[in-house]
């Protein structure tokens, strides 16, 4: 973990409502993975004196960061012109690897974040998986221009979990970013569709705001099967035995 | 370094525990975890001690939700969550004994057998160098008389309380009677957020007036005899030498540390004996 300026590459906002900003992460030493954040100061401390959580959409040191917009310090991120810097933290969180021998990976974006969805669908198909992408939302879409023509890409309802059953059955591995409710519903899907739900099948992303991003605060602390968890620095992707 | 700054003693009552701080600054509690935090980034040995985050007797789960964004500030739920006091020196201890800086075991409690109970065993730990009592902004008088004489009573740890800013003036005289090694000045005033349901310390730059509004009342009230550390809204380096010209013996950086820990580090390495000193703020 490093705390650096980064160098912005490009930004622009796209159709899907969401900013993408490429930027150099060299600085921060390690390349951002699949599943991992950085935590952006956006403004003057007087004004804002949080630092606000950003995903990686794409992890290296040449990465991605997509931002929903909807609040200020979003927007402010929108802003941002190539060669100016963002003050960054990170990378934060445990990075996410593809099962070994998992062939074909299930991705549910079907909630905000977006972005460590896509992070794993480039980076399992760069391991030679094949990807399948759902969409929670129509206007979402043009974020598949953003990933690799292999990657198979759809959009859901995401209160019909019965179409995720056809999914759900030939898939090896899932990821799914999802609302908290959501994730019994997934899990009971999944047993409906595999008879049972085995540790390793899927992983989901847990919602949180982070106050330090770093694990030492406790404030995204939830409560797990058997242990209480670190959102930020244990997850932000968990396996769904785990939560539910 | 400021010049002007002479290492204050924090001493328990039979004076085998003693130390000195190296620097005068500390991160408060609850802003650098067990101070492994931020690894890479903020070095422990740089600061003058490191405060804990506050630690209960048994495992505390926090309120929830934990925190609230505010505009220029932010609210932080009381005390945050913590393993409970085994489990803390369980995992920390080990890294404890290794580093070259005081450990202040930031503790809260809400009965006297509690707080007790948690002085005793941080006692046996050799590389605890000393407590400091998180008293709440409910405490009264008389909690803060009872629970204060019982643990310089039972332990040679020297022993901290951080009062809450809002009622330091009146607590502080209280305190004093009975013995602490310290005061620190202080908790920030408890805030509402409403639509979060978050209650708790106010955090942020502009906390920093109440603070020192707190240190000087209390300076005059109190004397140069006994250490007072001051804590709340400290933001840039001109506010650590304002807290130390005002009579500070020390200060503690809370919200800035996850705003800016590189900023953090560099202020701690300007301040530290071997440090350069700059005028740049963070």
């Amino acid at each position: 973990m490093r705390q650096e300026e980064c160098r912005i590459l490009a930004c622009g906002v796209l159709a899907s409502g969401h900013c993408l900003i490429e930027v150099d992460a060299t600085p921060l030493g390690q390349p951002a993975r699949a599943g991992q954040f950085v935590m952006v100061r956006t403004a003057d401390g007087l004004l804002d004196p949080l630092r606000h959580p950003v995903f990686f959409s794409r992890g290296g040191h040449h990465a991605q960061l997509l931002v929903p917009l909807g609040e200020p310090w979003q927007t402010g991120l929108s802003m941002l012109a190539p060669e100016e810097t963002l003050n960054a933290l990170g990378p934060l969180g445990q990075p996410w690897e593809p099962r070994p021998g998992a062939s074909h990976l299930l991705v549910l974006a079907l909630s905000e974040p977006v972005a460590p969805a896509l992070a794993a669908a480039h980076w399992a198909q760069r391991q030679g998986t094949m990807v399948s992408l759902v969409l929670g939302h129509k206007r979402w879409l043009p974020l598949a221009e953003l990933l690799p023509a292999a990657v198979e890409c759809t959009v859901a309802d995401p209160n019909d979990w019965s179409a995720l059953l056809e999914p759900l059955r030939w898939a090896d591995q899932v990821l799914a970013v999802l609302e908290q409710p959501a994730m019994p519903r997934l899990a009971d899907t999944v047993t409906t569709a595999r008879l049972r739900l085995v540790p390793g099948f899927a992983d989901v992303l847990l919602k949180a705001d982070f106050l330090c991003g770093a694990g030492i605060c406790g404030a995204c602390e939830v409560e797990g099967v058997r242990h209480r968890h670190r959102v930020c620095s244990e997850g932000p992707l968990f396996d769904l035995v785990r939560l539910t | 370094m400021s010049s002007a700054w002479s290492s204050p003693e924090i001493s328990g009552k039979s004076g085998k525990r003693s130390f000195r701080l190296r620097t005068p600054l500390m991160p408060a509690a609850g802003f650098l975890g067990y101070g492994r935090a931020y690894a890479g980034i903020i070095e422990p040995g740089r600061f003058g001690a490191i405060v804990t985050q506050p630690t209960t007797l048994r495992a505390y789960a926090g309120q929830t939700p934990r925190f609230a964004r505010l505009r220029a500030a932010f609210l932080r739920g009381f005390p945050p969550p913590n393993p409970g006091v085994e489990a803390v020196l369980r995992e920390f201890a080990p890294s404890w004994r290794r580093w070259q800086v005081p450990i202040i075991v930031a503790i809260f409690a809400e009965t006297v057998e509690d707080a007790v109970a948690l002085a005793e065993r941080l006692e046996r730990e050799e590389s605890v160098a000393a407590l400091e009592l998180q008293v709440p902004a409910s405490a009264g008088e008389e909690w803060l008389r009872e629970i204060l004489e019982a643990l310089v009573a039972c332990t040679d740890l020297p022993v901290l309380a951080k009062l809450p800013l809002a009622s330091a003036a009146s607590l502080a005289a209280v305190a004093i009677a009975h013995g602490p090694a310290g005061l620190v000045i202080g908790t920030p005033h408890v805030g509402y957020a409403p639509a979060e349901a978050v209650s708790g310390p106010l955090y942020g730059p502009a906390t920093l007036p109440y603070t020192l509004e707190a240190l000087h009342t209390a300076v005059a009230a109190l004397g140069p005899d006994l250490p007072l550390i001051a804590s709340g809204g400290i933001y840039a380096r001109e506010d650590v030498e304002t807290c130390l010209s005002l009579g500070a013996a020390a200060v503690q950086i809370d919200g800035l540390i996850f705003l800016d820990p590189a900023g953090v580090a560099q202020m701690a390495r300007e301040f530290s004996p071997d440090g350069h000193a700059s005028s740049a703020s963070v």
